[in-house]
């Protein structure tokens, strides 16, 4: 009231300051500096124009970047969705083991993408691995996973799905969960099958909870990184370095801090068009439950 | 939450009869059965990685590579840990993830407090500009602002150091925005009483309202938590020296040098890397999944 | 014990005129209510004396002295809200300790207050419960345990028992007088309803649009309204009126354009100087027990009356309306009252 004037922006100043300084400024000077070229050993710059982006946009590196991103976005979200819905419903057609299960489903997303990419690894190792013994055991000769520029991406893709379908799992339980019982057993006196209640009276109330999911797991799916760094190091020849990736190696192996910020803005780009379209549900599924 | 039973018209029938006599043919046409079935070929795909994990953890020599692998050891060996414990510093990676992570959870939470407070509860002129561009920051990747803050703390000699892995994390949008909305829940007249009885608001602030919205807290700060424990490409690029690598980090280690290391001591490193972050997700396994459920921003 | 004056309080929220013009004294030790309809401004003008809102313009002063510039805690006053805004993690006893606390009181001398005001409320054996555990009248009585503990010079309620269901209400109503008989103390107290403002207050003011309409003793402001708003406000079922045109047999006090009488005061038949207002027909009869409204339509009008039950005519009925005219009350076009009596 009387000391109002300054004292909300004593509280607020940690706040802006911090998010002032690491975020906003930087996402700001990105774009100063995707505009500018920096000489590696003298440290200084000069104004470039959109010389980093048309060298960005040419480069046949960059585009296959963006092609190798584009699939593991199709290889991770689809059957993670898929996968992550089909368990949920499982789940909870039965509140007794849901509890169980889900803690199961769980512990995956607990465990930090670089633990999950060392597990698999090991999995995928051809001699000691364990995966290619049960494709054996079933009559398939495995890949060679990671080493192989045809299998090395689908390899990442698995483990991604592996770590990131309980978290799925949880907006799917929670979108579940809103569906009002009543409407299930109006349905069945009816005379519906289960795939006639899934279709009418489930999926339309877990649209939004679908729609959302869709959006975060394709945003995750554009800022993998650190199972890439450690499963395959964006190789082999190339065929796992997705956008992020290459933005790292650009930035801090070859020291090309214009022609990086120049990736760092599209990919800001193309995540800000998700983004937008994410908040957007996100409200309405507020606006839901 | 509702855990009626959705299936209401047939479990009454099932159980009368299931009682006196045993049928195979009812249990079979048990749909529950069946989707329990369905459900442990997944769950046993989820947990498969890390129970092998442990198994080759205590496996050691030529064990390892054994045809066919198995699940079980034929003893528990601790060899592999301590040749792990050997190779790598991993109390000091443990120590470092610790550190960064406690503190970026207990930064975010404060700063979050007193923010979300402001904007909750005080009028003033620039408010609604302020709010937009807190809640714009949720929206910022990590992948953009990367160069420029790296360039900045090498500027003021902070690579390779706590704050480098601190302070650019210290305040978080979503947090504000998580905090903002339960106070907004709290009657103003709460506050009002307060005052009346003589508090300040800052007294007000941590001594009613903070406690009151301490499960919100929580289950941020888990959230902070985990993310901050699991960040991978920022500790990458402004740690240098082994002594102030995270877990996330160090792990890779053993990844650059699996040709000396034998995959039972990669195995044993990953296990008491990993066991942090499994623990702490059992122990707090409500908080963890709400916290999530609340955020439904990144994992 | 303390003199509260408030002297030309305005109060805007941007350009929306809140309170226009107050002038209000409240003696040392009297109970004044300020009653009106929700949005008159007198929760406004509550929490202006109390601190909570800063008017615009005018001052506010206790005990002689201006509080304009102080704080609700430098005030000397005690508030208690309408959802009772107990803390609810701390103990019955902690809330009540709070303020005493933060004023630096001793730990046995707060005891000692906390103890004595429990017993004052009987409220002792809830002392180490939670809020949450109590029911809607303890939490009442917890909130003006809150109040009296810190011995105010003023307290202030703000619509108290609005959340409480109607006996608990009238139980919680005689609790009150008795606090303000035993302490002694200055109490402003808001209220939408009439009955509770009639029932407790030394003097009502009634407060309409932003603005004091009257002020003045529970009977006085039921016999003797200064306004039509004032008339309609207090007193249920509220006064009739009708177009001067009803009573066209009465000499009027000039300027008189509406009439306006009580329910109660309505007879059936002629007797002892009484006129005739009109004739209608009964359309509902709502039977209390020893009483009964009688809804009576004239046309286009609808009047309420208020007959012992025995007298209470059948539904469908014609009924003559009579008044004694002595009972009859004269308003002008903007409403305000006419002191001139009628003459046949």
């Amino acid at each position: 009231m009387r000391k109002a004037n300054l004292f909300p922006w004593l509280l607020l100043s940690p706040t802006l300051l911090v998010l002032g300084m690491f975020v906003i400024y930087p996402a700001i000077y990105s774009v100063c500096l995707s505009l500018q070229h920096v000489d590696p050993f003298t440290q200084r710059s000069f104004f470039a124009g959109f010389e980093n982006y048309t060298e960005l946009f040419t480069s046949s590196e960059y585009w296959e970047s963006v092609s190798t991103s584009f699939f593991f976005m199709l290889y991770t979200v689809i059957p993670s969705i898929v996968f992550s819905l089909l368990i949920a419903l499982a789940l909870d057609t039965n509140p007794f083991i849901r509890g169980f299960f889900r803690t199961l489903f769980m512990m995956p997303v607990a465990v930090s993408t670089a633990m999950a990419a060392m597990l698999w690894v090991f999995l995928y190792n051809p001699t000691a691995g364990y995966l290619n013994y049960l494709l054996a055991v079933i009559g398939i000769d495995g890949p060679n996973w990671l080493s192989d520029p045809h299998w090395a991406l689908v390899a990442v893709a698995i483990a991604t799905i592996w770590k990131e379908l309980g978290f799925n799992i949880i907006f799917f339980l929670a979108g579940l969960a809103g569906v009002p019982n009543e409407l299930r057993e109006a349905a069945t006196l009816d005379g519906a099958n289960a795939w006639q209640r899934f279709r009418h009276v489930v999926l339309p109330i877990l649209s939004p909870t679908l729609f959302f999911v869709g959006v975060v797991s394709v945003i995750h799916s554009f800022e993998s990184f650190g199972q890439i760094h450690i499963l395959t190091k964006g190789g082999p020849a190339g065929s796992t370095s997705v956008l992020v990736y290459s933005l790292y190696r650009d930035a801090f192996e070859n020291f090309r801090t214009g022609y990086a910020s120049a990736q760092a803005v599209v990919l800001f780009g193309i995540l800000l068009l998700f983004t937008v379209v994410q908040f957007r549900v996100a409200k309405k599924r507020v606006h839901y439950g | 939450m509702d855990d009626t039973v959705s299936l209401p018209g047939k479990r009454v029938g099932e159980m009368v009869g299931a009682i006196p006599t045993v049928s195979w043919s009812r249990i079979l046409s048990n749909k529950r059965l069946w989707v329990t079935l369905f459900l442990l070929i997944p769950a046993l795909a989820q947990i498969f990685p890390m129970v092998y994990m442990i198994s080759m953890s205590f496996k050691e020599g030529v064990e390892v590579f054994s045809y066919p692998p198995t699940v079980m050891p034929k003893s528990l060996q601790l060899g592999n840990y301590q040749a792990a414990l050997e190779a790598a510093p991993i109390g000091r990676f443990l120590f470092n993830s610790m550190v960064a992570a406690l503190s970026i959870t207990l930064l975010q939470i404060f700063t979050a407090i007193l923010a979300a407070y402001a904007l909750a509860r005080i009028e003033f002129r620039g408010k609604r500009i302020l709010f937009v561009l807190i809640l714009g920051t949720m929206m910022v990747p990590g992948e953009i602002t990367i160069i420029p803050n790296y360039l900045t703390l090498a500027r003021w000699g902070w690579i390779d150091t706590y704050q480098a892995l601190v302070v650019p994390f210290a305040a978080s949008g979503f947090g504000v925005f998580l905090l903002y909305q339960f106070f907004r829940t709290v009657p103003k007249e709460l506050e009002e009483a307060a005052i009346v009885d003589g508090a300040s608001r800052l007294r007000f602030l941590f001594q009613i309202m903070v406690p009151l919205a301490l499960p919100a807290i929580i289950a941020f700060g888990v959230y902070a938590f985990v993310s901050a424990w699991n960040q991978y490409l920022w500790p990458l690029v402004v740690t240098q020296s082994t002594d102030m690598q995270t877990a996330q980090i160090g792990l890779g280690m053993f990844r650059a040098e699996n040709e000396s290391n034998s995959w039972g001591v990669i195995m044993a490193a990953t296990s008491m890397l990993i066991a942090p972050s499994l623990l702490l997700f059992l122990v707090t396994q409500r908080q963890f999944v709400r916290g999530i459920t609340m955020s439904g921003l990144k994992g | 014990m303390a003199r509260v004056e408030l002297s030309r309080i305005t109060k805007n929220f941007g350009s929306l005129e809140v309170i226009r013009g107050v002038d209000l004294s409240i003696a040392s030790g009297e109970f004044l209510v300020l009653v009106g309809p929700s949005g008159c401004g007198k929760s406004t003008l509550l929490r202006i004396v109390a601190g909570l809102e800063t008017q615009t313009s005018g001052h506010v002063s206790i005990e002689g002295n201006v509080v304009n510039a102080l704080s609700p805690k430098e005030r000397g006053i005690a508030m208690v809200f309408q959802n009772y805004a107990l803390y609810p993690l701390m103990t019955v006893f902690k809330n009540m300790a709070f303020s005493l606390k933060l004023s630096g009181v001793p730990k046995d001398e707060r005891e000692r207050r906390v103890l004595e005001t429990a017993k004052i409320l009987r409220i002792e054996e809830l002392l180490n419960k939670k809020p949450g555990q109590l029911s809607g009248g303890q939490k009442q009585r917890v909130a003006m345990g809150r109040a009296m503990v810190r011995k105010p010079k003023v307290f202030l309620f703000d619509e108290p028992l609005s959340n409480l269901d109607a006996q608990l209400r009238v139980k919680m109503r005689t609790e009150i007088s008795l606090l303000h008989r035993t302490t002694g103390a200055t109490i402003i107290y808001v209220t939408h309803d009439q009955v509770e403002a009639m029932t407790l207050a030394d003097r009502i003011a009634i407060v309409n649009k932003g603005k004091i309409e009257q002020v003045g003793e529970p009977l006085e402001v039921y016999r003797h309204p200064q306004t039509q708003f004032v008339a309609s406000f207090i007193g249920t079922p509220s006064m009739n009126f009708l177009p001067s045109s009803f009573a066209s047999q009465l000499v009027l006090p000039s300027g008189a354009q509406t009439i306006g009488f009580r329910p109660e005061h309505v007879c059936w038949s002629e007797s002892g100087g009484r006129v005739k207002v009109g004739s209608g027909k009964v359309h509902l009869v709502e039977p209390l027990g020893s009483n009964a409204h009688v809804h009576v339509s004239l046309g286009e009008h609808a009047v309420v009356t208020e007959q012992e039950m025995s007298v209470a005519p059948p539904t469908d009925s014609a009924v003559d309306l009579w008044i004694d005219p002595s009972k009859l009350f004269f308003f002008d076009r903007e409403g305000a009252s006419l002191s001139g009596r009628a003459n046949v």
